[in-house]
């Protein structure tokens, strides 16, 4: 049975496969052309959406690196302009940028989920015994 | 716990396996993966990564970051050793991914090693032999026996250091961390 995927996971799904589909676009080398950047683009905007709705609920630390991965896929994505025409190594170029973007991403948010599950794993774990303390008027043993 | 590690086997094949598996405990929720990738040392000493076959394009970074982490757990030497290594390596060309790296750390790694027997401390070491492979990783753990259990079946040897501020220093420029893949990938074979 598949684990239950919390919206967390989902995500950092979705940033993988973003990260899969720019590395398959880069070692296309020659053929790359410039409507598969452009079709990553809108993945990586999609994302950057739903990275933002997400910040707001981590903590301060996870929030700070989705915030700078998220900076880091917009950033990327004005690398990524309509262009007829463009040399491999403009596509090259933006495919790079897009990579570095979509890698932030997926490091962010799997510091998110690690986040997340190292607070459920502390929420569930067994507490230790408290040692009973010796009960009040217990008599001493004679010497 | 956030974690850098390196799980030392016998083949390739095996080495593979235990990435596969690694990532099977991130999607329980075992662990959390940040990064991670299959590296083998071969007969000559060279250290080679297995990037996927599609990705030819991006070897020589992938050595240059692996580099550096297999220089980090080596200890302090190997740590000089990765880093020296990883820089001649952004010198030279894609064949022979990780060659001077790997060599370096290797060498260093063993007359350490060789070292501490003498002075008869008995402490965890890492270094990968000729013939050798390793699945290496960065990682989030909160209990260290899952990981531990896990491996020892496939017949993996576990060796850790804490990702801190200061280990990730030791990488200067080259932090490695970008270099592997965020996601399970089927390494490409030598």
């Amino acid at each position: 049975m598949t684990k239950p995927q919390t919206v967390l996971e989902m995500v950092r799904h979705d940033a993988q496969d973003l990260h899969r589909k720019i590395s398959a676009n880069l070692a296309k080398a020659a053929s790359a052309s410039w409507a598969d950047v452009e079709a990553v683009q809108a993945d990586a905007a999609a994302l950057s959406a739903k990275m933002k709705t997400l910040a707001k609920d981590q903590a301060q630390a996870v929030q700070d690196g989705l915030k700078a991965a998220i900076a880091r896929l917009e950033a990327s994505a004005k690398v990524v302009k309509t262009k007829v025409g463009a040399t491999s190594a403009e596509i090259h170029h933006a495919n790079t940028a897009m990579l570095e973007g979509a890698h932030e991403a997926a490091l962010g948010l799997s510091q998110a989920v690690a986040a997340a599950r190292s607070k459920l794993a502390h929420a569930i774990e067994p507490k230790a015994e408290p040692k009973p303390e010796p009960k009040s008027g217990t008599s001493k043993v004679p010497a | 716990m956030n974690t850098y590690i390196a799980v030392v086997f016998h083949s390739d094949a095996e080495a593979r396996l235990a990435l596969r598996k690694l990532w099977v405990m991130d999607e329980a929720g075992d662990l959390t993966v940040h990064g991670a990738a299959v590296v083998r040392r071969d007969d000559q000493g060279h250290i080679r990564v297995a990037d996927r076959s599609s990705d030819l394009g991006m070897s020589t970074a992938i050595g240059v970051g692996v580099g550096a982490l297999l220089g980090l757990l080596a200890g302090p030497v190997g740590v000089a050793a990765g880093i020296a290594g990883a820089a001649s390596l952004s010198v030279g060309a894609a064949a022979g991914v990780g060659a001077m790296a790997g060599a370096a750390i290797g060498i260093t790694a063993d007359a350490v090693k060789e070292d501490r027997r003498e002075t008869a401390i008995d402490e965890a070491f890492f270094t990968l032999k000729h013939g050798q492979s390793a699945m290496v990783a960065e990682i989030s753990e909160d209990y260290t026996a899952l990981l531990d259990d896990a491996m020892q079946p496939l017949g993996g040897t576990v060796y850790r250091c804490l990702n801190t501020a200061a280990t990730n220093a030791a990488f200067g420029d080259s932090y490695y961390s970008r270099y592997l893949y965020p996601y399970d990938y089927p390494p490409m074979g030598y």
